[in-house]
């Protein structure tokens, strides 16, 4: 049953007011002044006060004020009353936020009238803090489950690119691995060879060098096959070497992919996390593509997340890959190129990823931004590449990606980072949404 | 008879190693960089196994094997791949009918058996077609069969 707070000192006044309001089927209840009608307030939470404004002690303008201040009480509407000479306080009152004000002699329709208008409003309020409460749970909802994309996109990813390192990783051990056993084995006959030769240059010195030592050694040179030793050797080693180099280079690209951080922006070197992201990714592109870099000397380092950056050029160059592959069908017409940039450009740097891909035609233009937008086959795509670069790039960090593109000839996504730390607009990642298309 | 055996991977130091490990082997052994090259080796020369990488610029390991499998159904198959996968092993198995499925890195020495075992394989398949004509022959004496 809806509630109704009458507030006034004259007792007279009170019970006239209460009774209009309880013939208006409302229940009504008294308080004699404003320590008791704050009181009340506070443990009734009535739906509306009729809060009388000239009362001794605390008047009506004090109690509207104090009941203003306190979060629990200030949504409950207030309506003055007011004798008809007290234009002043009208105005002070609707000032500190009452309803509405009724004058004293009133007719009871107008009080009638007034109080549904506030508790309409009320009602109205209400429902609408239910509603905006619901939306923000909704909203909370949706931010953690884009989050969860975001970082399943990049689980996705890493997965993907764990099956090429391990790839890059056991070509090197498999020779490395060739090579020392070979050395191992060679070595069983370079040791008889030497054991032999100490027998030589001793005989020797003793002056009792036989021809039949000469000949032993002779047939061990022979069995050692010495000439091929002395060029497989240096060539067995020198390899190796660079298979260790090589595994090097991935195992340290992957630990400056990986790169925890805290997802802070710190100050990033872009060409070297560039370059890491390009080698943990060459499995993904060495086979169709040809690899040209041409990195800024003078990049300064960049506000970045770089762990998300990252994400960024792995999607960008493996969108890049997929599209040569996409156009060269099986390979027969050689590879395509894929060409990274870097540019400073005054207080932002540029990255520039070109391939000679399919391009991307008219029809579908910005739509390829859009959350799970993809013309790629199930386990090839999953249409969250470039929404997930967009959010990164855009909201993260204040930048901004576009593409330029030829069908047929193919297409360059640039993405262009502030130089300096700007205000963050959007505190989270948001996701461009599909439009619906009519 | 001395065997012809044929490596094909895109990186030349694992031809190098393998060429290396395998060199006390009694056959001889060929390389090629890529499947487009081996096409070229198995055309103009007597080939009785390849030893294939899967993960090559342009043609890929598998299709090479299917080639083989279609047009040189004689020559015996093993597959040496950096990065396998279920697809890859079922397709080199179903479509290129390979003799063994290799993992890199892998010991030269296994890899070594599995090359013996496999020309031991072709030589006694061969020495069977020959037995089967010439048991035709025998039995067919006016109607001249013609034999490779
Ligand atoms: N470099 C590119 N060349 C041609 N088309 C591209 C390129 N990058 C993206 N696209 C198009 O945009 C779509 C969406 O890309 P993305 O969001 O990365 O998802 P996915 O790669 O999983 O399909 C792709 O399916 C493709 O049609
Ligand atoms: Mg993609």
């Amino acid at each position: 049953m809806t509630k109704i707070l009458v507030v006034d000192d004259t007792p007279d006044m009170a019970t006239l007011i209460s009774r209009a309001v309880e013939a208006q089927g409302y229940e009504s209840q008294v308080a004699s002044n404003g320590r008791l009608a704050l009181q009340l307030a506070s443990t009734e939470r009535p739906d509306v006060i009729l809060l009388d404004v000239m009362m001794p002690q605390m008047n009506g303008i004090e109690v509207l004020r104090k009941l203003k201040e306190d979060a629990q009480l200030q949504l409950i509407p207030v309506i003055m009353v007011t004798a008809l000479s007290e234009d002043s306080n009208v105005i002070e009152g609707l000032d500190a936020g009452a309803h509405d004000y009724v004058t004293k002699p009133f007719k009871k329709e107008i009080l009638a009238a007034r109080l549904r208008s506030a508790i309409r409003s009320k009602q109205n309020h209400d429902r609408l803090l239910r509603v905006n409460a619901r939306l923000e749970t909704e909203i909370a909802e949706r931010k953690r489950m884009e989050k969860e994309l975001a970082r399943a996109q990049k689980l996705e990813a890493i997965g993907h690119l764990a099956a090429g390192i391990a790839h890059e990783i056991n070509t090197p051990a498999q020779y490395v691995g060739d090579n020392t056993r070979f050395l191992r084995d060679i070595f069983v006959d370079v040791d008889e060879l030497l054991g032999m030769l100490e027998r030589l240059l001793q005989a020797t010195k003793d002056g009792n060098a036989t021809s039949d030592l000469v000949a032993a050694v002779d047939a061990a040179v022979h069995r050692a096959d010495v000439e091929y030793l002395k060029t497989e050797v240096p060539k067995a080693i020198q390899q190796s070497l660079e298979g260790i180099e090589r595994v090097g280079t991935i195992v340290r690209a992957m630990k400056e992919f990986s790169h925890p951080g805290n997802g802070q922006k710190q100050p990033v070197d872009l060409n070297r996390s560039i370059q890491s992201t390009l080698i943990i990714s060459s499995n993904e592109w060495k086979y169709v593509a040809n690899l040209v870099t041409d990195f800024a000397p003078d990049l300064p380092p960049v506000p970045c997340i770089a762990g998300d950056f990252n994400q960024v050029i792995l999607n960008l160059v493996v969108n890049a890959a997929q599209a040569i592959a996409a156009a060269a069908g099986d390979g027969s017409h050689g590879k395509g190129t894929i060409t990274v940039r870097t540019r400073r450009d005054v207080d932002w740097v540029e990255i520039h990823i070109e391939d000679t891909g399919t391009g991307i035609p008219e029809s579908i233009g910005e739509k390829v931004f859009d959350q799970f937008f993809t013309t790629k086959e199930v386990g090839k795509g999953t249409g969250m590449g470039l929404s997930i670069a967009h959010a990164i790039v855009v909201q993260k960090h204040g930048g901004t990606i576009r593409f330029e593109t030829e069908e047929g000839r193919g297409t360059t996504f640039i993405v262009r980072l502030p130089i300096t730390e700007q205000v963050e607009t959007e505190p989270t990642t948001q996701f461009k949404q599909a439009e619906a298309t009519p | 008879m001395e065997h012809t055996v044929l490596l094909i991977d895109d990186d030349q130091n694992i031809l190098r190693g393998l060429a290396r490990a395998l060199r006390h082997q009694p056959y001889w052994l060929h390389t090629a960089t890529s499947g487009e090259e081996a096409m070229l080796v198995l055309k103009s020369r007597c080939v009785d196994l390849v030893v294939v990488d899967e993960h090559m610029p342009g043609m890929r390991g598998s299709e090479l094997l299917a080639w083989v499998a279609d047009h040189r159904p004689e020559v015996m198959r093993i597959v040496l791949t950096g990065h396998p996968t279920a697809e890859t092993a079922i397709r080199a198995i179903n479509e290129g009918r390979v003799y063994q499925f290799f993992t890199k890195p892998c010991n030269p020495a296994h890899l070594a058996v599995a090359i013996r075992k496999a020309l031991e394989h072709k030589d006694l398949l061969e020495q069977h077609r020959r037995l089967l004509d010439s048991l035709k022959l025998c039995e067919s004496p006016v109607n001249e069969k013609e034999h490779a």
